[in-house]
């Protein structure tokens, strides 16, 4: 009896651990050590950052922070140099899908618009934080959203438009929109980010994008869209508003120091040394300088430059002979070197630009800065990706495609004033070419309104790529053709291929843009 | 398939009354070895009739003549056993089975199973196979030994762990089987001494594997290790075996005086200047055999002792192994230091309580055998022979000197110098209870625990003076910890109606969780670099990196059952079900279900085959069908995964900012394989041919496979998706002969598998591929899994010789419509696949394939009077090797030694058809990815003989000695194959994506030792 019920009691005991287990819901596991959509966007500081995770995107070295100048030099103003063979294709008009330039681009895009898709889903289901941050964080990404759709709008025309549902549901192979619907979203967005977004910001958050930016967008996408009206309007909103007024100097957009607390500055890359590469320094910068040299500006660009624009041609170019602060590069004079101002100095050391440092007498000054310790480039250089000055000369542009010659005379004074240059009064359409072209050179603009403008016929691509890239008259480049004339093809030269691999995975959801 | 349990006996509790009674009463238990009662045990006392059998319970009970001193007891199955009474009159008495017998019993998942009722596939290897061959990972012995089982050696290194394969290679996904040591499905294989293991039993069917459900897609290998038995005397095993190795082959290279020959040739040809380094007579000179250098003396030394025994209630059993293996290279080593303690206890008869406990702590140094920048034997392979290991200065020899030798490290200073250990500490071990609740019926706990910690040490010195400088010494610490928590309750009934009809049910619950975590620092620039002063806090914190991270903790959870019938033994049934849930998968994807049956039919019982044929004494059929699991891929794929350090500058002030950095797949769940099985297992002249016929088809369905995505998600990492189909099918054969000649006695045994992969479903389409690493300098894609190929196929073109003439290029049908101006007469003549007369990517092919069509053993034991020798074959055939290393052996833009072979070049029409003309522009591309670098991989190779001698009855004095065991063995004894590189043993170099490519992997070696074994 005894026996039995120790077998008994035994039993229960192991039964009743066995039910109650003593390991308690094994399947219930938190992804520890990992944040993932289920534990994050919990705080305002998870949005903060989640922000921030968008604007990061801008630091990507084959997006926005450099590869996405490539196609500035489809222009006449720069050519390219260097062992990137695509870049090459691109100037040439031969880009094929398959370039590497193409994918990164598009992806780096892309990847703007899925972290704004996630900060549009997300913020708004944060708890509790600071209402004003919150709606400032939805600006934010609305901006940088459509800011992406914009730069895929401008260089590849149609393509799919992914928001917030696509991101829920996974599903990312959805076909071409057409350029109208996206343009419609772009604005959509804009019109939101301006509504949303502060018009300045504290110390602290310097380098946020505001309302003006938001307004300059605007501005620009209605010009690309030929809303001259709407253009106008938010023009003048950011033209008017004294909080995005122009710098005093020109060169202040471009010289570390004066970049931070620039009222013109209305949207950039806000580089920072010994933090991110800032690679559109080392990309446009000479070899000899410790850059990669990649992109000299042409004779036909210098040229362009109106005899009594110094500040703005000594901000935007360096020639041969010029000088650079804080360069501490000592380079020996070779033979090749020797002309110009270092005609019979061979073997002797210089801290000036030497002709062996450009394939065209110039390398883009813009970009370009040293560190006073004399210890290298200096990445604390912003790169601006929108200026007041831009939003000036389109508002001019649209008063005299709308009202005539001289309608915009007063927008371009002022960005002639600053410039040290003297008015002009009765000012055509060719001369709000001009002043576009001088006062944004370098910044990724030139081409674009070169394609905006030949679509609609107001100049002709072909008399502008049709003649060769010229080096300086100087020795010993002796306005030698760096690149021969090209030529323009009509539609397809208007926007690049989507990447092959795109149109390989979509498995003809997605089709290849005409002529490609 | 020989199964010999080397549990013994037995027995005795006695209570002695009386002496004097002219007559006594003794009463007694008879189980099997593993608990169960036996009924109809035939108990007699010898030399007389006086006997009874057991009753249904097991129990007898038996009145003696006085002086009886000895009971027998037999059983048909068991062996016969004489039990010594003593002073006992209550006996507990173990029947072992008599090996191949009727009651031998196999180990299965949750228990043991009576071997000829199985109707599944397993294959046993007894730890006998196993035992004192040189190897740190018993399942390198394992190699060779069971049908189906394809051991693949991931290197020579000491402590490599190899890679077993069940039945073919089941995913490109992780396709490891599950190992369970001790019914615990933790440790590594690595951390158990060979000695210790008294039988490795796989399971290969999804009949015997799906009581593992989602871990059992893969196969499972069941490790049982040797305990004590109930009243057996203390007995005490000592092993000592001490063993050195060499490396088995060295490749011809050239000499220095060729080597500048060469060089000049190269330039020349091309008529580029020569680099004046070639005409300097110092690098015409030759001064060292780098393979040599590198490529030393190995030494394996092993000690282990065993005390086991047992009471008539409780059995022990302790062990402790030390084992120390240093490898050719310098510093590579591993050692291991164990100790195992298995106990068993019994309560009333009815209760048993028991664990099994195991640590160890390994140490070892693998030097890095893959790189091609630092890799050590690439590194030998490679650097200028003229160049002397040590200068005459002592400082070590380096390439720096001149371009022209090679931006590579002096190979001996690179395994020499850095001070590398890399500890594991490890604890497996479980405790069980089991009770017999009422006959039949038993109820079992059992708690399983395991923990790794890890601790990385690595100290590398400055050498400032070699051409890959190292400019700071470096010291980097860093620590893992793993465990895994598992409780299980199970419950057996085990019946049999109306005679005939036996039942066998096991069913239960089991749950394990799993946690990780690691962390580790490192600092550069040490001032002074000598031993004492290795101390982070000595490093400079301007170089200084941390890391640390905590795994996620995951858990499964699993319900089971598994039904056995038979009738007569003759008819056999097993239907298995597990319900298995993953917490790797989202909530609603958790749970999955795995069915499995398999029936069998004794045909060797029926009548008309018992009267008929004699010569078969046993014949059965089974066969079965079942489902299995895959869980093994990576945690969290169904979340979105949040990265941080995606920052951005306000203010000038960096803020932290974050992304989706992969994105998620809601969807996933496990891989399934589903499984045919039909085998026939037969034994002939009295069993002494006893042997397995066996047909499987496997089918891996929602293979997880990386799917892409449109490019319209940006940047993050994609997750896999459940797409992807895989079929391994094939053919087992076991065949084992014993037989005993007067003294002589003798066995073999041989296996084999046939086994056909391909994989039937990938993109649908003959575009898409899943690629794999890319090797070496000449950045050479060497292998792609395509639908329809075998899994990691070598791809590239295909080649007809060489140019040999001017002619011969200007007539080439291949190259009509091509571009001829890069090549020239001594080229490599490509072949276009897509008669468009141009040679483009679009001519590349599939090449062959890595995984065998055929894996093979060969096993002999022999023993006269005293003498024993045993033996094992391992090989593969229908197999193909890509010698990767032979492409930069030849490579003539490679500014590094190349093959003797090169002296063979083309210099000349007729001169040569397979070894390229030397150019350093190499405008042809003649060392692209092609079937010149693909080799047949075949072999056999001796991987041990042992020859020994046992001195028993040994006396010294009047005191006996132990039994002793002096023996002389071979491990990789020899290798006969076609392959012309270091060994023809590659495995793995990227997962399963990669097979078989040779990247100048760390050699095998060839181990003599000699051992002694005594038992006290």
């Amino acid at each position: 009896m005894k026996r039995n019920h120790l077998i008994i009691a035994t039993s229960v005991l192991v039964f009743a651990t066995a039910i109650a287990g003593c390991i308690k819901h094994p399947l219930e596991t938190e992804p520890a050590g990992n944040y993932t959509t289920q534990n994050y966007w919990r705080n305002q500081t998870d949005v903060l950052a989640g922000v921030a995770g968008i604007y990061n995107i801008l630091f990507q070295e084959d997006g926005a922070g450099h590869g996405n100048y490539i196609f500035e030099d489809q222009s006449d103003d720069i050519s390219v140099d260097g062992d990137h063979d695509d870049y090459k294709a691109i100037e040439r008009f031969n880009a094929n899908p398959t370039l590497y330039q193409i994918r990164t681009t598009w992806i780096f895009s892309y990847e703007q618009i899925a972290r704004a898709n996630n900060a549009i889903i997300y913020i708004p289901k944060v708890p509790v934080m600071d209402e004003d941050i919150r709606t400032r964080s939805m600006g934010e990404a609305y901006f940088l959203r459509a800011y992406a759709y914009w730069t895929l709008n401008n260089i590849y025309g149609e393509v799919p438009i992914v928001l917030e549902d696509n991101v829920l549901n996974g599903n990312y192979n959805v076909p071409k929109n057409t350029s109208e619907e996206v343009r419609a979203q772009i604005e959509a967005d804009l019109l939101k980010a301006a509504d949303m977004l502060p018009e300045t910001y504290g110390e602290a958050d310097r380098g946020r994008v505001s309302k003006g930016a938001a307004w300059g967008m605007l501005c620009k996408l209605y010009m690309t869209w030929e809303k001259l009206d709407k253009a106008i309007e938010y023009g003048q909103k950011v033209i008017s508003n004294a909080n995005y007024s122009l710098a005093p100097k020109y060169a202040d957009n471009f010289t570390v120091g004066t970049q931070i607390d620039n009222s013109e500055i209305l949207f950039a890359i806000w580089n920072k040394d010994q933090f991110n590469a800032a690679p559109a320094n080392i990309y446009f910068t000479a070899r000899a300088w410790n850059g990669w040299g990649f992109h000299h500006p042409t004779e036909n660009f210098a040229e362009a430059f109106e005899p009594g624009d110094t500040a703005r041609k000594k901000a935007t170019l360096v020639a041969v002979g010029d000088s650079v602060p804080n360069q501490s590069s000592l380079i020996t004079i070779g033979p090749a070197d020797a002309y110009q101002m270092f005609a019979g100095k061979e073997g002797q050391e210089t801290g000036r630009m030497l002709p062996s440092q450009s394939t065209t007498g110039y390398n883009l000054r813009k970009y370009t800065a040293f560190k006073p310790d004399g210890s290298g480039l200096n990445n604390d250089l912003k790169q601006p990706l929108l200026r007041t000055a831009d939003i000036y000369l389109l508002v001019a542009e649209a008063k005299v495609r709308t009202s005539g010659a001289g309608a915009g005379d007063n927008e371009i004074n002022v960005v002639r004033k600053r410039a040290g240059l003297g008015e002009v009064h009765g000012a055509a359409f060719n001369d709000v070419v001009h002043e576009r072209r001088v006062e944004l050179g370098g910044e990724n603009v030139r081409y674009f309104d070169l394609l905006r403008w030949d679509k609609v016929q107001l100049i002709n691509m072909d008399t502008i790529v049709g003649k060769p890239k010229l080096a300086s008259p100087l020795p010993p480049y002796n306005s030698s053709v760096v690149v021969p004339a090209r030529t323009f093809t009509r539609p397809k030269d208007y926007y690049m291929p989507i990447p092959q691999n795109v149109i390989d995975e979509s498995k003809g959801i997605i089709t290849q843009n005409p002529n490609y | 398939m020989k199964q010999q349990k080397t549990l013994f006996l037995t027995l005795i509790l006695l209570l002695c009354t009386s002496w004097l009674l002219a007559q006594q009463s003794i009463t007694g238990t008879v189980t099997d070895s593993i608990g169960n009662r036996l009924q109809s045990v035939s108990v007699l006392v010898p030399g007389t009739s006086v006997g009874t059998t057991t009753n249904e319970n097991g129990n007898f009970s038996i009145t003696v003549p006085q002086g009886t001193t000895q009971l027998d007891f037999s059983l048909v199955g068991y062996k016969k056993q004489t039990v010594a009474i003593g002073t006992k009159t209550d006996l507990i008495v173990t029947m072992l089975p008599v090996p191949n017998g009727l009651a031998d019993v196999v180990v299965v998942g949750y228990g043991v199973q009576r071997k000829r009722d199985v109707t599944g596939t397993i294959s046993s290897v007894s730890g006998d196979a196993l035992k004192n061959i040189p190897v740190s990972n018993s399942a390198q012995a394992l190699q060779g030994r069971a049908a189906g089982v394809n051991i693949v050696r991931t290197d020579g290194a000491p402590g490599s762990v190899p890679t077993i394969r069940i039945r073919g290679t089941g995913t490109i996904n992780s396709a490891d089987p599950l190992v369970v040591i001790d019914g615990v499905p933790a440790g590594s294989l690595n951390d158990v001494n060979p000695n210790d293991i008294a039988s490795i039993e796989i399971l290969k069917d999804a009949s015997s594997s799906a009581i593992y459900g989602t871990r059992a897609a893969n196969g499972v290998v069941l490790v049982t290790t040797k305990k004590g038995n109930f009243g057996e005397q203390l007995k005490a095993s000592v092993n000592l075996y001490t063993g050195t190795s060499k490396a088995i082959k060295y490749l011809d290279l050239l000499t220095a005086p060729d080597l500048a020959m060469l060089k000049k040739e190269a330039y020349t040809n091309d008529g580029l200047t020569v680099p004046g380094i070639w005409s300097d007579p110092y690098y015409a000179t030759q001064r060292t055999d780098w393979q040599r250098a590198l490529l030393g003396t190995g030494k394996t030394n092993n000690a282990d002792v065993a005390l086991r025994g047992g009471s008539s209630n409780s059995t022990y059993s302790f062990s402790g192994n030390y084992y120390d293996e240093q490898g050719l290279i310098p510093n590579s080593y591993f050692k291991r230091y164990s100790a195992r303690i298995n106990s068993e206890h019994r309560l009333f008869k009815i209760i048993r309580v028991g664990e099994n406990f195991l640590y160890s702590n390994t140490q070892g140094n693998a030097p890095d055998t893959r790189s091609t920048q630092t890799g050590t034997v690439w590194s030998a392979l490679r650097f200028n022979p003229a160049i002397p290991v040590k200068n005459e200065d002592g400082s070590w020899g380096t390439s720096k000197a001149d371009n022209e030798l090679g931006d590579i490290n002096n190979p001996v200073m690179t395994a020499v110098d850095p001070d590398i250990k890399n500890t594991n500490n490890n604890i497996l071990t479980n405790a069980y209870i089991e009770i017999d609740i009422v006959k039949g019926l038993r109820a079992r706990a059992n708690f399983g625990y395991s923990q790794n910690q890890y601790v990385g040490y690595n100290f590398t010195p400055a050498e400032p003076e070699q051409t890959r400088s190292i400019t700071l010494a470096t010291l980097s610490q860093g620590e893992a910890h793993s465990s895994s928590l598992l409780e299980e309750y199970t419950i057996t009934y085990n019946n049999t109606f109306a005679k005939d009809h036996s039942v066998n049910f096991t069913g239960g619950y089991s749950a394990q969780t799993f946690k990780s975590s690691n962390f580790g620092a490192s600092r550069n620039g040490f001032d002074d670099p000598s031993d004492p002063l290795r101390n982070l806090n000595n490093g400079n914190p301007a170089y200084q990196y941390n890391y640390g991270s905590k795994g996620v903790k995951s858990g499964l959870a699993s319900y089971f059952g598994r039904l056995n019938y038979s009738y007569k033994s003759k008819y056999l049934l097993t239907l298995t079900m597990r319900a298995d849930g993953s917490s790797k998968f989202p909530v609603n994807e958790q749970w999955g279900y795995f069915p499995a049956f398999s029936a069998g039919w004794r045909i060797s019982d029926e009548a008309f085959f018992k009267n008929n044929i004699h010569f078969i004494n046993d014949l059965k059929l089974t066969g079965g069908w079942g489902e299995l699991g895959n869980q093994a891929v990576p945690d969290l794929q169904y979340l979105a995964i949040i990265g941080t350090n995606q920052n951005y500058n306000f203010d000038n002030t960096p803020v932290n900012g974050v992304a989706v950095t992969s994105l998620a797949n809601p969807n996933i769940t496990w891989e399934r394989a589903q499984m045919t099985n039909i085998s026939l297992e037969f034994g002939l002249l009295q069993n002494k041919i006893i042997g397995t016929l066996t047909y499987f088809d496997k089918n891996t369905k929602d293979m997880l496979i990386p799917y892409p995505l449109t490019e319209t998600y940006g940047i993050a990492a994609i997750p896999n998706q459940n797409i992807g189909t895989l079929n391994n099918r094939g053919i087992e054969v076991e065949l084992n002969y014993q037989n005993k000649v007067g003294d002589f006695t003798y066995s073999i045994g041989a296996n084999a598998s046939f086994i056909k992969n391909k994989v039937t479903f990938l993109y649908g389409d003959k575009d898409n591929y899943i690629g794999s690493v890319l090797y070496g300098r000449q950045a050479l894609e060497t292998s792609r899994t395509y639908e329809g190929q075998p899994i990691a196929s070598f791809y590239g073109f295909k080649t007809a010789g060489l140019y040999q003439n001017q002619k011969e290029i200007d007539e080439d049908a291949n190259i009509a419509n091509d571009d001829k101006t890069n090549i020239k007469p001594g080229d490599v003549r490509f072949v276009d696949q897509n008669n468009d007369g141009k040679i483009d990517d679009q001519d590349r092919i599939y090449l062959g394939n890595p995984n065998p069509k055929a894996v093979f053993g060969i096993n002999g034991n022999a023993g006269y009077k005293n003498f024993d020798l045993s033996f094992s074959f391992a090989g593969v055939s229908g197999v193909s090797l890509y010698n990767a290393d032979r492409v930069a052996g030849l490579d003539a833009t490679g500014v590094f030694n190349w093959y003797a072979d090169q002296l063979n070049r083309w210099h000349g029409e007729g001169t040569s058809n397979t070894v390229p003309r030397l150019t350093k522009e190499n405008l042809h591309n003649n060392y692209r990815s092609s079937d010149l670098w693909v080799e047949d991989g075949s072999y056999i190779a001796l991987k041990n003989i042992a020859l020994g001698y046992t001195f028993n009855q040994l006396h010294a004095g009047a005191t006996k000695l132990p039994d002793v065991r002096l023996y002389v063995s071979c491990y990789n004894a020899f290798y006969i194959t076609k392959y012309t590189g270091f060994t023809p043993e590659l495995g793995y170099t990227d997962g399963n994506r990669q097979r078989g490519v040779d990247v100048a992997q760390y050699p095998s070696a060839r181990t003599f030792t000699v051992g002694a074994s005594i038992n006290f």
